[in-house]
């Protein structure tokens, strides 16, 4: 695993937040990394803290939460400590992420195309035309009828078309690292597979790196070739994926996959 | 009328057609048949809208379907009164997905659990034993009998769901995603628990449910829905190794199952599955289906007997095997 170079890397992290029932410490003490060209996954339950831990590699933590000890380092600098205006700057175009229900991640009053153009606009080096380039990142999550979708506003497509929507967004300036934070959860399974596909594809093919976020073991096991355990704001376990699936150490692994791998085992 | 005391329920060319205003009705259940025999798990699978609920509705009597006949323990449900047919389906019990919102707020855990038995007049005495034997068996603690249900877990509030259904000793129990709004590690105990209540009690199940790994752990045999029709029945372990139908083939080809391979004859459905609103004349699944000929935009497509105890809803594979076997029988 030594030839694997990192491209974030996070040291001894913690995130909290403060609550009227006292602070709630999301994550405590993380040290992880990201590596180049790996989809890597961070499986957990609920409240496990593995989407603040997404999010914080982003630089999404306040203003409602606070990193109280840590770094994050992404291609050396450390996010956690930019200012919001910078924060913003640098995170269009290296990282960005998708979401579940993504339908309220879009604007409801504003079409398709004017938000993928946005996106583009907000952090292009270099402006292109914009049919081109709304059409070149609606084709390229195989949308089959781009300028249609274009035209269309969010309510106006199907569940599985907005997900291929936040992705085309969330690549149109080709970020170095793409978080999928439950991306699909709560699709039917042919689309989800679909998408998941998709997704893969094209952080293989744009030399990307992407972290999903999921509570699902199988999602994992398909797609991701690493994985990192998450539980109650800690990482309990870390390895290749196909090696923790076979063989978990943690007592919490050994549930999760037990409960994940039903199939496999005849009953 | 057929007289097998282990046909449980049977249902003939059910459907359930919605009337909506200003638009064409919904046709939520189109001639779905089937049969359900005592000490079976069968399972039904589908995506959002192939209509899994509505069947499980129809079945339970909740909802009257709009054509077809429904036999509830060898009484066709049409000449039943009323009073009748609410005694028959005392039989047959549902548990359902969210647990929390089918639990009366307002009630404690011990109450809800009694509640079924107060319907059915059963003294206080009697009432409270059978409570206290049913946490036992849901291996619940008795303490925790006198909380309210948003003081509960979510696996303990399913459990409670469970021992609401079982507490008046149904034979058939309609379990509607009962595990899909838990978290995964919660998920295993519950499923586990539920073939374990199946063993002791000898209990028939319908299990719904939009994920194959846990219907691939719970069912001897599965029924596969699109749009309101049933495509595809077959044992549970053939139709994972080998589906036939294009539609489960890209079903259970899209499964993402960890520690499986994704299946190989796996097909890919172009498009998205259209409303129920909208059903596309013919075999529904035809506008999204590689296979489909010319005849399949018109003919609706029915469930044909196939060797194996497998049917199948499709003009192309039934004809497909019926080669294959020909082929062979040849040699």
């Amino acid at each position: 695993m030594s030839s694997a170079q990192p491209l974030v890397e996070v040291r001894d992290l913690s995130v909290v937040f403060p609550t009227d029932q006292g602070p709630v410490r999301a994550v405590e003490h993380v040290t992880c990394r990201v590596n180049r060209d790996e989809i890597v996954g961070l499986v957990g339950e609920t409240g496990s803290g593995k989407s603040t831990l997404g999010r914080a590699l982003l630089g999404y933590v306040r203003p409602i939460g606070r990193v109280t000890g840590g770094q994050v380092l992404f291609e050396g600098q450390d996010v956690t400590r930019m200012s919001s205006g910078k924060l913003r700057r640098w995170r269009g175009s290296k990282a960005s992420i998708i979401v579940q229900n993504s339908r309220s991640a879009l604007n409801p009053v504003e079409t398709i195309g004017s938000q993928i153009w946005a996106v583009h606009k907000a952090h292009a080096q270099v402006l292109q035309d914009r049919s081109a380039v709304v059409e070149q990142a609606l084709k390229e999550v195989r949308i089959p009828d781009p300028q249609r979708v274009a035209r269309s506003y969010p309510h106006q497509l199907s569940g599985g078309m907005v997900q291929r929507v936040l992705i085309a967004m969330a690549i149109v300036n080709r970020p170095r690292l793409l978080i999928a934070d439950e991306a699909t959860t709560g699709l039917d399974a042919t689309i989800q597979a679909t998408v998941l596909d998709l997704l893969r594809d094209l952080v293989t093919s744009e030399r990307m790196s992407s972290v999903v976020v999921t509570h699902d073991f199988g999602v994992v096991w398909h797609y991701c070739s690493r994985v990192m355990v998450m539980r109650g704001g800690v990482i309990v376990e870390e390895g290749p994926t196909r090696q923790v699936f076979e063989n978990p150490q943690h007592p919490y692994t050994v549930q999760l996959v037990r409960a994940s791998a039903l199939g496999s085992r005849s009953a | 009328m057929r007289n097998d005391p282990d046909l449980l329920i049977e249902a003939r060319r059910l459907s359930k057609h919605y009337s909506v205003r200003g638009s064409a009705p919904v046709r939520a259940l189109s001639d779905v048949s089937l049969t359900i025999a005592r000490g079976e798990r069968v399972g039904l699978v589908g995506e959002s809208g192939s209509g899994k609920t509505t069947l499980a509705n129809c079945l339970l009597a909740i909802d009257d379907p709009t054509g077809g006949e429904l036999v509830l323990f060898g009484n066709n449900a049409r000449d039943l009164r009323r009073r009748e047919l609410k005694q028959l389906r005392r039989r047959i019990q549902m548990v359902f997905q969210d647990p929390l919102d089918s639990l009366n707020p307002r009630m404690r855990v011990r109450e809800i659990i009694a509640e079924p038995l107060l319907l059915a007049r059963i003294a206080r005495r009697e009432r409270e034993e059978q409570v206290a034997s049913m946490l036992d068996l849901l291996k619940l603690k008795s303490a925790l009998a006198s909380r309210w249900p948003h003081q509960l877990s979510g696996g303990e509030q399913q459990r409670v769901g469970l021992a609401r259904a079982l507490i008046t000793k149904p034979e058939v129990l309609i379990l509607d995603e009962p595990t899909s709004s838990l978290d995964v590690s919660v998920r295993g105990e519950i499923l586990d628990l539920i073939l374990e209540l199946q063993r002791t009690f000898d209990l028939t199940y319908l299990f719904i449910s939009h994920d194959l790994t846990t219907v691939q752990k719970m069912c001897d045999r599965v029924l596969v829905m699109y749009l309101g029709r049933v495509v595809e029945s077959a044992p549970t372990e053939l139709l994972f190794r080998d589906p036939l139908h294009p539609y489960s083939r890209g079903l259970i080809g899209s499964a993402l199952i960890a520690g499986t391979p994704r299946l190989d004859n796996r097909v890919e459905l172009k498009g998205e599955p259209p409303s129920p609103i909208n059903v596309p004349p013919g075999c529904a699944l035809s506008p999204r289906c590689p296979f489909a000929r010319e005849s399949c935009f018109r003919n609706v497509q029915v469930l044909e007997e196939l060797p194996g105890s497998r049917a199948v809803a499709c003009e192309v594979v039934t004809e497909a095997v019926g080669d294959r076997r020909a082929a062979g029988s040849d040699r």
